[in-house]
């Protein structure tokens, strides 16, 4: 029996086993390869996407657990905070590898969606799930703060 | 000319071996070098558009490609910047001058009457409808380079020395940057079963079983080599999940007392030789004795290592994020008896790298595995287990310092650095040196190791042992050669130990001088460049001003090599029982600043990645097992540990642009050791600064 679910908008009905790692069906069977493997253990975030819009790790979490659900990878995220963080990743230089960068991107993105002005240190929770190896959280955390700045004078 | 002519114009001298060009306008440039998260191919790009006067959208890029790049002998030692840099530099100016020649020959005009502007030719400052493209043809890039075409001189530079917006971490945000994403037709998934200790052997191992599972398509057994190819990355995973069951391997004796590696280190034989010896032989009162250590640490890369092989009639394709393309053809055609014509190592980025991971080690996994399956490319990647459990380690040290001081300032200043050895890459010392052709029926064993030579950027254990002062030295190195653990290069190699010591020995020598750790350092130092840095630093850091809340300044510096860039850095601190890092400011001297952003980027990540080691790092053993399993065996900085940075580049284009990568470890380890210094009023030598460490250290105080 296919499974359904809902990846970036699409309904999809994806013929794997119910066991299949989340990550494996939208990498290998959707082609979405922006989602990434880190550790398989929750331990880095790399793998992290959105389900019913909560962070969700893609390694250990499996296609069942999803089923009927609406699942947004980087590759999904779109509109003005999306926007807002994309320019202000590159105006920072945010990220050196950028390995970690797709998952710490979907966590910063719901941080955007707070809709409230955050303290570097609520920056830096919302963050934590992630590990990043190259030390870019600087320039990450000055890219978020800049891009929720952004989002400040808007919204003004 | 020749002799003037870079060293790898002279190894790859016609202009083809640097430059092709685009099919419409643009140039491509072919480079040896690889991207490894540090940002070289944009600052490598800048440095041909600039020569040519071309904007870098007009620049592509070729990198670690043996069938397409120039062999730049791999991307380490921070040297790209500083090797690659002036090669691209007089290619570039080369190309520009035929590519001038060639429009005012076809124009039947002098060339002083030509410039040119995003690749069309001006004649008088006016377009004349020829350009660059129109007169490509012409230009024989099969003749080798002259040199008699003079670079730009760094005051005409318009786009060196400033930070283009680096696109390729947009690329980043979605599918296909990595070598990871690569998805060819027909792809199988392998892993090889990695020995449970260094050279373990396999005893057993049920093929038929392991073959019987779901979705195996092959399983190789060759000597202590196991790996199985498997039909999807899910069923591979499931499969090896459960191999464990079907293999045996040799148990290894316990060992009679349990050390840690630094401990072993410090018990092991070791050879001693001279770095540096400037005192008088004579017996001498030292005021001040202490011993440092760092233990053994891992790279830590958050992707895992990764690659794509195919073997098909005789012929070896393999994608890889290894340092050196060049070097892993070789292994290849060693270990399966290939020529080397036959062989196309192509470089994709991986995760960061830091030195020599597990890049090399998978990607002979993926070629061996690949002659299972002839035609089918195979992808193999790492489980984190493997990361932390497989990779070479950087080395443990011990350094040990004594001096005496005069009228407060030192007069004598001797110091020993133990290590074991910062490099077992593939080929050196004449050996593969990787893991699966190790693990052979008929095996490649790992040369016996041997340190980087003195004469190779200070050397590796040795490294950064002289300290950058000007005082009399005497600087012995102690190599352990024979080590139960895989050790090779990792970040800055012995230069963070060194400069650890180095710099917190500083300290407690102020402190018996009764100066300031700032003004004691300026007392023993007339080098202008390294003077700047510190003062620099002490100002962005008010480093005079007190802290409040029980927060410490210290202070870190170091010339990287004793000869490439300067850096000096500040951190504060606040401890009760744990290490909080409230604030790190660096100043750096790279000469010139190709691309300032990419140094300040470079400095900054490895201020983190060193506040990393210094606070918590250190790999866990047991006998001859490394024994984390997941990250939360190996912890690292989270985001929630990370201070406010702040990074100075002075930009000095009086001198050539020297490397980044490394720069910045050693101070930072010391500035925040030296931190924790002034806030307990007690001393920890041994990294890293844990809990456990403060603890025990104010209990014994």
């Amino acid at each position: 029996m296919p499974i359904s679910i809902n990846v970036n908008g699409v309904d999809r009905e994806v013929n794997e086993d119910g066991a299949t790692p989340l990550l494996h069906v939208l990498r290998n069977t959707l082609g979405l390869r922006g989602v990434r493997f880190g550790c398989g253990n929750e331990d880095c975030g790399a793998c992290t996407v959105l389900v019913d819009d909560e962070l969700f790790y893609s390694c250990t979490g499996t296609l069942d657990a999803v089923e009927g659900k609406a699942i947004v990878t980087v590759e999904g995220l779109q509109g003005p905070e999306a926007e807002a963080l994309r320019e202000a990743f590159l105006t920072e230089r945010a990220g050196q590898c950028g390995y970690c960068l797709s998952g710490i991107f979907v966590s910063a993105y719901t941080l955007m969606r707070r809709g409230a002005p955050l303290a570097r240190a609520e920056i830096k929770a919302g963050l934590n799930r992630h590990l990043c190896r190259c030390g870019s959280h600087p320039s990450i955390l000055r890219a978020v703060a800049r891009a929720l700045s952004a989002r400040e004078q808007r919204n003004v | 000319m020749s002799e003037l002519l870079p060293e790898y114009i002279r190894t790859n001298p016609r202009l083809c071996a640097w430059f092709s060009f685009r099919d419409g306008p643009g140039i491509v440039l072919r480079t040896g070098k690889v991207e490894i998260g540090q940002g070289i191919l944009l600052a490598l790009r800048q440095i041909a558009a600039e020569e040519l006067d071309l904007p870098l959208g007009l620049v592509d890029v070729v990198s670690g490609d043996t069938a397409r790049s120039p062999d730049e002998h791999g991307t380490f030692a921070s040297l790209s910047i500083m090797t690659s840099g002036p090669a691209i530099r007089v290619a570039a100016s080369e190309l520009r001058g035929r590519l001038f020649a060639a429009a005012a020959g076809q124009m039947g005009v002098s060339e002083t009457e030509l410039s040119s502007m995003e690749g069309e030719f001006l004649r008088h400052g006016n377009p004349c409808g020829v350009s660059y493209w129109s007169v490509a043809s012409t230009v024989d890039l099969g003749a080798p380079i002259s040199g008699s075409f003079a670079p730009k001189s760094p005051d005409e530079y318009r786009l060196v020395g400033t930070s283009p917006v680096a696109e390729h971490l947009a690329d980043r945000l979605k599918g296909g940057a990595f070598i990871h994403d690569l998805a060819l037709k027909g792809m199988l998934y392998g892993r090889a079963l990695r020995q449970p200790f260094w050279g373990a052997k396999l005893v057993e191992a049920d093929l038929d079983a392991i073959r019987s599972r779901p979705g195996i398509v092959s399983a190789v057994r060759d000597g202590n080599f196991l790996g199985i190819v498997a039909e999807t990355e899910t069923t591979l995973a499931s499969a090896m999940g459960s191999v464990d069951r079907f293999v045996r391997w040799e148990v290894d004796s316990e060992p009679a007392e349990e050390l840690l590696p630094v401990e072993l280190l410090d018990r092991s034989d070791a050879e001693a030789f001279t770095v540096t010896q400037m005192l008088p032989q004579r017996e001498r009162n030292w005021q001040y004795q202490a011993s440092f250590s760092k233990p053994m640490i891992g790279h830590g890369s958050i992707g895992p290592s990764c690659a794509v092989a195919r073997s098909d009639r005789g012929a070896l394709e393999i994608w890889t994020h290894s340092q050196n393309v060049f070097a892993m053809r070789e292994q290849f055609a060693r270990v399966l008896s290939l020529t080397k014509e036959t062989i196309v190592v192509r470089h994709l980025p991986g995760a960061g790298c830091y030195g020599h991971n597990g890049a090399d080690d998978v990607a002979m996994d993926a070629a061996l595995l690949s002659r299972a399956v002839p035609g089918h490319p195979v992808r193999v990647q790492w489980s984190r287990l493997d990361e932390l459990r497989a990779e070479p380690l950087g080395s443990p040290m011990r350094v040990s310092i004594s001096a005496s001081l005069q009228d407060g300032k030192i007069d004598a200043w001797r110091l020993v650095t133990r290590s074991g050895t910062h490099v077992q890459r593939p080929g050196w010392n004449g050996e593969v040196n990787l893991l699966a052709a190790a693990a052979l029926e008929n095996p490649w064993p790992f040369a016996p190791p041997v340190d980087v030579p003195l004469a190779l950027g200070g050397g590796g254990g040795a490294k950064n042992s002289i300290a950058g002062y000007n005082f009399p030295q005497d600087v012995i190195g102690e190599y352990v050669q024979h080590f139960p653990f895989r050790l090779s290069a990792l970040r800055s190699l012995g230069a963070f130990a060194n400069v650890f010591a180095i710099e917190s020995a500083m300290d407690d020598l102020a402190l018996l001088a009764e100066r300031d750790p700032v003004a004691f350092r300026l007392d023993h130092l007339s080098d202008s460049r390294s003077r700047r840095v510190i003062e620099t630093v002490a100002a962005m850091s008010n480093w005079e001003s007190a802290s409040g809340n029980g927060g410490a300044k210290g202070i870190g510096f170091a010339q990287f090599e004793n000869e490439s860039s300067y850096c000096a850095v500040v951190s504060e601190v606040e401890v009760d029982e744990e290490v909080r890092l409230v604030g790190m400011w660096a100043a750096v001297d790279p000469g010139l600043a190709i691309d300032p952003a990419g140094v300040r980027a470079q400095v900054e990540g490895g201020m983190i990645q060193a506040a990393s080691w210094t606070l918590k790092e250190a790999v866990p053993t047991r006998g001859r097992r490394i024994t984390s399993e997941t990250w939360g065996d190996y912890p690292i900085l989270r985001f929630d540990e990370i201070p406010e940075v702040n990074v100075k580049v002075i930009s000095d284009a009086r001198f050539p642009a020297t490397g980044v990568g490394e720069v910045s470890l050693g101070p930072t380890g010391a500035a925040i050791a030296n931190g924790v210094a002034r806030a307990l009023g007690i001393r920890i030598r041994e990294l890293p600064i844990t809990r456990d460490r403060v603890v025990a250290t104010i209990m014994s105080a």
